[in-house]
Order: structure tokens, then sequence, then C-alpha cells
């Protein structure tokens, strides 16, 4: 089929021709043409099997709204024919065929139609027998569901988001849209206007009389500079506080607007009638689209069913194109076509009153039915009525009401700064729309404050001939889709209302009506009405079901952006690198796992522990949680938020500290050490500290006291040196502070200078042995490490990493928040009576904890410990059960080989009636093999704490 | 010796900052003299200093709460002068420790800017003189108009996050070097 003529084809470029293939066969559109388009130029309309039926598909609204245009690219499924511009080389398939498009084996599920009743998979699928499901149904229909196909290989995209920002946002591009814009911007508004198209103009650019109208309108919107158009841009939902995502390509924009203007018009509704679905049915917006837009010839004997002025305009525009127009069907009384019908009957038009009763035609239709009479014709136009394109605005809590008198939707708007125009508010003729969009951009201007203008309205004279309610009847044969997406006959509906569903949102669960690509854009409206008609209801009542957001498809790419994980790095970053850590995330930080290659880990980090153990360690805890909280009333603050007693702590001192929420659960753990009578440095863990901040601010804003808390956990580095020689490398720094075990007793805490680096020691630490913590503003760690290292040499001190500090946590039977504790875990629970001030009146979680201790304890932490070999499989790993007569009572938290023990170790919570020393609880592995093994305390070395307070 | 996370041996050593369209520069090593908490106004007003209004930058002096300020390249002096002070004074910030100083500038500034942060920071809604608190890049961030050698705007942020941010950056701008944004 060759193209029409200039000025047909507005958007392509017939002296660039391009190549791709469809269905393995060279095809040649020109530059601008779409998939569709440039196939139909090439005789091929079917381009899809539908959804359940696998009955052939072809474009029917150009405007991307069904599934039926969707096709398979190489990386990219679910492509919209009748939008995505073709490319040389692209290479484009059908998709849900079996075999291909043109013998698809799945077509025999057309001649099927009436085993698979609707909701039929809500019965099938149950049966016959127990696990049909999972060994028949599911296989089955993995198979078989879903359209395109995912390329898992898929190439990198980048994918970009960005934030914008104007006084108003246009939404749509046609008539009304440029209009508005173009008024507020002249007003001196910050305007940007958006339309899913690659060019401004809507309808304008296809339809009958546009052209003159949008040059002008296009010229007057390039010269405003304040005028921001963004074209090919989906505007994809409205949120909360006109916060609107706008999608163009790889890109979101984020769009924050003081007022939106919605003119997104309003969406053609096919008929129902027999094989409605036939390749060559399309809607008249279509084949004008196809002739202005591509200079595609839709057909050459055509049926034009009319039921408004638009059916008349296409019929006409049809003609001019050469199309014999074997006629024209007008289901009106009276006609429906205004001042074109005298235009119409000027060319001898033969014009029917009545209805398409039917279609029939294998690939293709080949002949309507008319009251008794056949018609023969390769292209059957639908322009019978228009709804308006309701998402957005629904999405703002816009209401859908019915008007039977004009059987029209029309929207009633939240208050809020919205409005609506043109198409979508249910206006048409091209005066009046214009009238419209300038009043409701004035409306606009009123609340942003700017200068304004008087309006005259223009009475819309094709307002009472836009739709036409006809009457819908289920064929005897069926195949009279409402929603061709789903595959949803008129039976189909009435059959759901048969069953008792009444109400449209159930039906939709039970039909799928509405439920694929379109979103019932194309049959949302004839579903109302035949809802309406099966419960003797009025569409009024019944409605459309309800829009959220998104619009349309979005990628997950343009959700997601850029990746970018959150990177945190402590001052000795670098450092760690060079002597060849292996770094890893813990939260949004890097810290070394070990020291040394990968293929050796095992044995590197038994070394790190057994160097704590025998020797010294020094281990970088920078990444710890650090909080500064000063003020008269600093000890009194945190006697209300930790269950220990500050306010009476000395200073040069450092104590522990337990946090708990209202509900008396353990959140977090650290040490407070007090530098001053108003000056607390707490220390909490990594991961739990900016919770902990955000605690500690919340409850400083109830109680008022005289307090600040800052947070300085990347303001300060700390390194911990433990093992039996740390006193040796600490006394040979040089420095003020006296590291003596006279001069500092285990928990003193001590300010000074180290190596010229003003530092806070604390002997404290996490693995049982003798420890200090230095800590030191971040800008001066790597002088204090240097000299830390250099002082550590001759005693054999090495940088131990997480993993080693772990082991050596659990040898101590040290707790870990978050992995030994949960969201219920009480102070009891853990065994941490003694953390838990008995004379204070109050903290947060006392009197949670009181209620809880009253109750008795449910379980309890123990240790664990099992004898068996390294490596063992018969050993339970983290989260296995704990059972107590077959049922669970808890879990193992933490579980490790220990080198120093040569055993594996574990905590883990059992019943409280087991927690005593010496009661045996039966522990589950993975492997299913149960273990009968004694409980034992917390701590598996040094029970008597001798070494870390030598 | 103080070592800048940008700074040979720093934990961000080596990372590239972008130039072209858009172009990051460190200045970390900006002295900075925080304070926070009760007396911290009248303080520096003590010292014969100007503290602007909340989220209101001018000669150098960040106010960021009520009795939160930052004065950046302060006199020498300021420190000890604060520790001699009675109390109330406030409390020492550690702003040079806590937070990275960074500025950008470049072409493409307000399209960058645009992507990383959400605050309207074009020229007709964001004065000179005003201080944004909110997320730059990925991390929680201050930022206000300084215009160094051209229009540019100062960030202070999360001082172990920068090898992160300079990279975010780096990963947004990247964008201006593909396509064309509106």
């Amino acid at each position: 089929m060759s193209r029409l003529p200039a000025p047909w084809g507005n958007r392509i470029n017939r002296d660039v021709p391009v190549t791709f293939s469809f269905e393995g066969r060279t095809n040649q559109g020109f530059a601008g043409d779409v998939i569709a388009s440039a196939l139909a130029a090439k005789g091929q309309w079917m381009l899809s099997r539908s959804f359940k039926y696998h009955r052939p598909r072809g474009l029917m609204s150009m405007a991307g709204a069904e599934a039926d245009t969707l096709v398979q690219l190489p990386s990219d499924p679910n492509v919209q024919a009748d939008r995505h511009p073709i490319s040389q080389g692209l290479r484009v398939s059908a998709q849900n065929v079996n075999g291909s498009l043109a013998r698809d084996r799945d077509a025999y599920m057309d001649k099927l139609g009436r085993f698979l009743p609707v909701g039929f998979y809500y019965r099938s699928f149950m049966g016959p027998t127990r696990n049909s499901w999972l060994k028949m149904w599911e296989p089955l229909i993995r198979k078989k569901a879903g359209l395109g196909v995912v390329d898992l290989k898929a190439p990198h995209a980048d994918y970009e988001k960005a934030n914008l920002f104007c006084d108003l946002l246009v939404v749509g591009g046609g008539l009304a849209g440029l209009t508005a814009a173009i008024e507020a911007a002249e007003a001196g508004a910050d305007v940007i206007l958006a339309d899913m198209e690659p060019v401004l103009g809507g309808a304008l650019t296809y339809g009958r009389d546009g052209v003159d109208r949008l040059d002008a309108l296009l010229k007057q919107a390039a010269a405003l500079p304040n005028l921001r158009v963004m074209t090919e841009t989906v505007v994809n939902g409205w949120f909360e506080d006109n916060w609107l995502p706008l999608i163009r390509g790889n890109k979101l924009y984020k769009t924050r607007a003081r007022e939106v203007l919605l003119a997104t018009g309003s969406v053609e509704q096919p008929a129902v009638f027999r094989n409605n679905d036939l390749p060559g049915i399309m809607l008249g917006g279509a084949a004008q689209r196809l002739m202005r837009h591509y200079a595609v010839k839709p057909g050459h004997r055509t049926v034009v069913m009319a039921a408004n002025i638009d059916g008349y305009r296409v019929a006409l525009d049809l003609l001019e194109a050469g199309v014999e127009l074997a006629a024209l069907v007008d289901p009106r009384p009276g006609g429906s076509g205004g001042a074109l019908a005298s235009e119409l009957a000027a060319t001898g038009t033969k014009v029917i009153q009545g209805v398409v009763e039917e279609a029939r035609g294998k690939t293709h239709v080949t002949a309507v039915k008319v009251g008794d009479d056949w018609l023969d014709c390769d292209l059957a136009v639908i322009s019978v009525g228009y709804a308006p394109m309701w998402q957005l605005p629904c999405h703002a809590g816009a209401k859908l009401g019915y008007d039977e008198d004009s059987a029209r939707f029309s929207l009633t708007l939240p208050d809020a700064a919205l409005g609506i125009a043109g198409g979508l508010a249910g206006v048409f003729a091209a005066d009046a729309v214009v009238a419209d969009a300038q009043q409701a951009a004035q409306v606009a201007l009123q609340r942003l404050n700017l200068s304004t203008r008087e309006i005259t309205p223009v009475a819309d004279d094709e307002a009472s001939l836009t739709n036409f309610e006809p009457v819908i009847a289920s064929h005897p044969m069926g195949k009279d889709f409402v929603d061709r997406d789903e595959d949803i006959q008129v039976k189909d509906l009435q059959n759901a209302v048969k069953e008792g569903y009444r109400e449209l949102e159930l039906i939709k669960r039970f039909t799928t009506v509405g439920m694929g690509p379109s979103q019932g854009r194309h049959s949302a409206l004839a579903t109302a009405r035949v809802v309406a008609k099966a419960t003797d209801r009025s569409v009024d009542q019944i409605g459309v079901t309800t829009a959220r957001p998104p619009f349309g498809p979005e990628t997950l790419g343009v959700l997601s952006g850029h990746h970018h994980p959150a990177e945190r790095r402590t001052a000795l970053h670098r450092e760690h690198i060079r002597l060849g850590a292996d770094m890893r995330p813990v939260g949004a930080w890097r810290r070394p796992y070990f020291y040394g290659p990968k293929v050796d880990a095992k044995r590197l980090i038994e070394e790190e522990v057994h160097a704590v153990r025998n020797g010294v360690g020094i281990l970088d805890v920078s990444t710890l949680g650090g909080l500064e909280v000063r003020g008269p009333d600093a000890g009194e603050f945190l006697n209300r938020i930790y269950t220990l007693a500050y306010k009476k702590q000395p200073v040069g001192r450092c104590r522990y500290c337990l946090m708990t929420n209202e509900m008396g659960t353990v959140i977090d753990d650290g040490v407070a050490y007090r530098l001053a009578e108003d000056l607390y440095y707490v220390t909490a863990t990594t991961g739990a500290v900016a919770r902990v901040y955000a605690d500690m601010l919340f409850w400083n804003a109830q109680w008022r006291l005289d307090v600040d808390v800052l947070n300085v956990t990347s303001a300060f580095s700390g390194f911990n040196i433990t093992g039996p020689k740390a006193r040796d490398v600490v006394t040979a720094l040089d420095g003020d502070i006296d590291f003596s075990r006279e001069g500092f007793a285990y928990l003193d805490g001590h300010s000074g200078t180290v190596a010229g680096v003003p530092v806070r020691a604390m002997r404290i630490g996490f693995t049982g042995e003798l420890s200090y913590e230095l800590h030191c503003p971040s800008t001066y760690a790597k002088t204090l490490w240097d000299a830390v290292i250099k002082v550590g040499e001759p005693v054999g001190m090495r940088p131990y990493g997480l993993e080693a500090s772990r082991i050596l946590r659990l040898e101590k039977g040290h707790i870990l928040i978050g992995q030994d504790t949960d969201a219920l875990t009480s102070p009891d629970e853990l065994g941490f009576e003694w953390a838990i001030s008995k004379t204070k009146p109050f903290f947060v979680g006392k009197r949670s904890i009181e209620m809880r201790r009253n109750k008795g304890l449910s379980r309890k932490l123990v240790g664990l410990s099992f004898d068996a070999p390294q490596g063992d499989p018969n050993v339970p790993g983290e989260s296995c059960l704990v059972l107590k007569d077959d049922v669970p009572v808890g879990h193992i938290t933490s579980v490790l080989w220990s080198p120093t023990l040569s055993a594996h170790i574990a905590l883990a919570y059992v019943h409280g009636d087991d927690a005593d020393e010496g009661s045996v609880v039966t522990v589950k592995c993975r492997n299913g093999v149960r273990l009968n093994v004694p409980v034992r305390g917390h701590t598996f070395f040094d029970a008597e704490n001798k070494r870390q307070e030598l | 010796m103080r070592i800048y996370p940008l700074d040979p041996q720093g934990a961000a050593e080596g990372t590239p900052l972008v130039t072209g369209d858009v172009t990051l520069r460190d200045f970390s090593h900006t002295s900075r003299f925080g304070l926070k908490g009760r007396g911290s106004v009248a303080f520096l007003q003590s010292q014969g200093i100007s503290v602007p209004g909340v989220n209101e930058t001018a000669t150098g002096v960040l106010r960021l709460g009520s009795e939160e300020v930052v004065v950046l390249d302060g006199p020498t002096e300021l420190r000890a002068s604060w520790e001699a002070a009675q109390a109330p004074k406030g409390y020492y910030a550690w702003r040079e420790e806590t937070w990275a100083m960074m500025h950008l500038s470049g072409e493409r500034l307000f399209d960058l800017m645009a992507k990383i942060c959400p605050v309207d920071l074009s020229v007709s809604a964001f004065a000179v003189g005003r201080i944004a608190q909110t997320r730059v890049g990925y991390v929680e961030a201050i930022t206000w108009r300084n215009d160094r050698d051209g229009i540019g705007f100062d960030l202070l942020f999360d001082i172990a996050a920068t090898a992160f941010f300079a990279d975010a950056v780096a990963t947004a701008s990247a964008e201006f070097n593909r396509e064309v944004t509106p």
C-alpha cells in the first residue's frame, strides 16, 4: 500500500528511508514512522494475538492505549508499536504467540471460549487434586502468562532523575493545553507544558480543521521564555501537594507545581459488536492519525459508524484520501453530523441510520453487518463517543459522574490547586475549548496572585452531539469485546452479575475487566453501561473503578535512577586498604573484615583472634556512634534515657549504657564517659546511632531539660588496642595520659594529648582482654594510628578485622544489639537485671520492664556449645530453632567456631524454664538433626573477668 | 598533622572531582568554628560577630538554628575566647570534623542541583543569603549560594561521605555529556 501524497504525513520524512524487521521480515518505512504506521503502510495490519483467545489483533487507537499493539524488541518487552519510532536495523517481533504471528499454534483457544467462562480460573486452578496448582496449573500458567519476554542480559542503560518546579504545570499539549499555557505564560507565570506526543497540538495535528490554528499557537508558545515545553513526556500520576512524576525516556522529573491544569482531553470509545476486534476496525482518531501523521491510507473501502460530528469529519477525510466510503452508519435519530451532514451528503455518501451489529473476516475485516445487510469493506471506522481522561484528576480526588442526557462522564474537582480544561472538561468545539482553556488559566493565575483578565465564554455547539448511548446486547455467538486487553466479552460481565457480583470493584476483580494495559480507557464506559443494565441501575451509580497512579507503565529503571548505595569511610579507609584489608559494607560504612588475601581468610581470621588473646591487636572502631550530651542537666537526661544511673557517675569514669524503648525492649547499648560535670561522651552501636540520636532529640524536646545533644560519629575516630600486651603499647606512646595500671583503672576515662593528638581514652573493650580505646578528632586519626602502630611493632601488635572482633566478643559472651536481640527482647531475657537501676524513679521503658517481669520470662538468652569438629554439619546455624516438647521456643542468635576454645559456641534463646545452667535443651540443625545440649552461661572465656581487669 | 579526606592518605584520596560543565572543588580545610546550644548566639555577638536570621548566612556566618551557628574563616582566637568564657556560651560543635566542605559551580550548575537536590535552588527561587538544610547527592547537606568565581553553591555534609558525594556528583553530571536537558 503506497503512501498518501503530501501534505498527508506531517510526521514522516520521505527523504529518509528506514529499514527494520518485523517477525524476521525486512520492512522499510520513513524517518518519523512508528512501528505500526510503517507496517500498515506495507499492508501488515495484524500486530499481535490477544491475551486469552489468541485472536488476531491490530491497531485500534494509534494512541498507545491498548495491549493489541504491544510488541517485543530485543531488550524491551511490551513496546507500544503505535508510539515507538522505527530506527535503522530495529528488530521487532510479535508477543503472545506460540510459533509465529501468522501461524499461532494457540489460535485454537478462540474455539474454546465457552470452556473458559469468566472467573473460571478461580474454580479450575483449585483442582482436581490437592496439589494441582503447584504441579499442573502454576507451571502451565507460568509458561503461557505474560506478554513480552524480559531480556535478562539487557545492556546497561542510564536512568536519570531531576526535580522540576513551576508556577503552573499544564498537562496535555492539545488546543486546550497550549492555549492555557500561553495564556498563563503571557501573564508572567513560570509554566511547564507537558505532552506525551513528540509534537504539540494533540488532535490539531491529525484532525480535519487544526493546522492553521496550531501553527499560530506554536509560534506564540515559542516566543515565551517562561513557557517550558516538554514533549514525549508522560505525566504518570498526581500525588499530594501537586507533586507529579514526569517521565521522558529514561528520565524521571519529580515535579512540584504550585498549580496544575489538566488538559489531557478525552479518549475515543470503541463500539461493542461481534468481532469488533478484527484488524481493520479502528477508531476515527486512529484513521486520521494514520493519514495525517504518516500518510498511510487505512483501507480501500470503508464503513464509518458515526455517532458524533467527528465521525463525519473522519468520513470526509477518508473520502479526500481516496478511500471508498461504502456507507456512513449513524445510530442517532436525526443524525449526528450537524452542519457537516449536508457536506457529506453532497459527496453522495450513503447514510444509514443504525448500528454496526457484527463484523466478519479471518485476520482482517472483510464486511460489517448493518441491519440485515452485509457491507463489504476492508476498513471499519468507529466514532461513537468519548470518555474524559479521568485518571489524573481522579488521582487528585476528582469524582466522576455520568449525565444520562448527554451520555457522557463528567468530572467534579476537589478543592485544590488543580483545574481542567477542554475535552477533559467536556468542551469540544474549538472556539469553546479556547475560551474554556483561557478561563481555566485565569483561575490558576488568580490563585498565583498574578494579573488576570476577563474571558468571554463561548457556547459549545458540539457538546450535545459528542456521545450517544447505544443499546449493548450480548451477541448470541459472543466475541463482542468490551475489554480487548483481557478478552472480556459482554456475556462475561453479564455472567459476573449473575454470579452475584453487583459492584464494579468486585466485577473488576472477578472478570479482570480494566486490568490490562489500557486500564479501562476503552472499556470503562461500556462496562458501566453493561453492568448498569444488568443490575437495573444507572451508569452514574456504577461509575468506574478507582484510578491510582501510575497512569501508564513505567520501568523499574526509571523508578530506581542511579544505583547509589550509601558509602561512608572512616578516616583510616586508605590505610586499611594499604594493609590489605578485605573491606566490606557494614550498614553504610566500609570496614575491614580481616587483613590479607581472601584465599587465606579462615587462617588469617584465626591468627587475628590469637594475636588478641596472646599478644595485642588493634581494631578501628571509628564507626561506633558518638554522641556528646552536654549541659547542666546532662546527667539527669542520661538517667532518663538509659537504664543505669549517670547523675552521680564520677568525672573520669565510664559506665555501660543500655537503652530501652517504651515497650521495655532493648534498642541499643554503649558506654558513657563523663568528661566533665556537664559533658558526657556516649557511644552507640554503629547501626543504631542515627536512631538513638533522633530519640534523644525527641525526648529532649519533650522534657525540655537544659541539655544539648550532638552527633559526633564522623567527627571522632577510635581504635581499640586490646590484648595482654595492650598496656605495653599505650604506655610507650608520647603524651600526658598515664596509662599505667595504677593511673588508668578498668572503666576509667582520661583526656589528654597522645602523640600530639587530642585524645579521649577509655579502658573499655569488647574482647574480654585488657583494652584501651583511644578516640580523637577524625582529621588526627591517621597521625594517632601511625603512632600507635609504631610503638606496637616491637610487641607484635597487628590490626584485626570485624570477623575476629565478632569471634572475640562471642567468646566473651557480649551481645550484639540487633543480632542477639529482636523487637521484643527485654533486659531480663538477656540476663541484664544488673543493668537496670532499681532506685531511679523513671527511665524510658522502666514501667514496661516491670510489667513484663511480672508476667514471667517466656524465653531467655543463654550460652550453648557444641562438641563437634570445625565445619561439622551437625552444628546449628544462626536462626536454627530451639525446641521444647517439639515446639519452637527460641532460636540460635549467634554461633561461631572459637579458635581459642576449639569449639562451636553460641548464644540462643531457650524457654524460660530451661535457662538455668545445666538444663538440657534441644536444638534443630539445618539438616534436621536434633541435638540435646546443656545450657551454660553467656561467657565462654574468662568468666571471672580477670583478663580485662589486669 | 590533620588529614582531610581528599588529602594524601585521606579516606577519599584519589577520588576524582568533576570538572567541565560542572566543577566540584574541596574546601574542607576551611576553618569552621561551630557552636550549638544555649548561649551560642549571645557569645558570638559578644565577640562582635553579627549573627543573621535562622537559615541565613552573611559575612561568613551561618545561622543553622535559633542556637546553632557556624563561623567560616573566623578570627583565629575565637575558640580560645570561647573556652575562656563563662557559660552559657553554647557548646562546641566540632564542625571542622563533622563536615566536609565543597563548592559546586559550572555552566550546568542549576541543572545539576535540580538533579541532586530536592529544593528549588534556581536564581528566582533561592536568594543569595539563604541556607537550605536538605539532601544533596543522597546525603544530608547544608547548602547556600556562594559565588566564588562565578555562580556557585557551598556545601557542608558528612565528612565520612566525601568520596560517595564526589562520586554521586560525577554520576549525575555525566548525563550532560550524553543528552540535552530541558
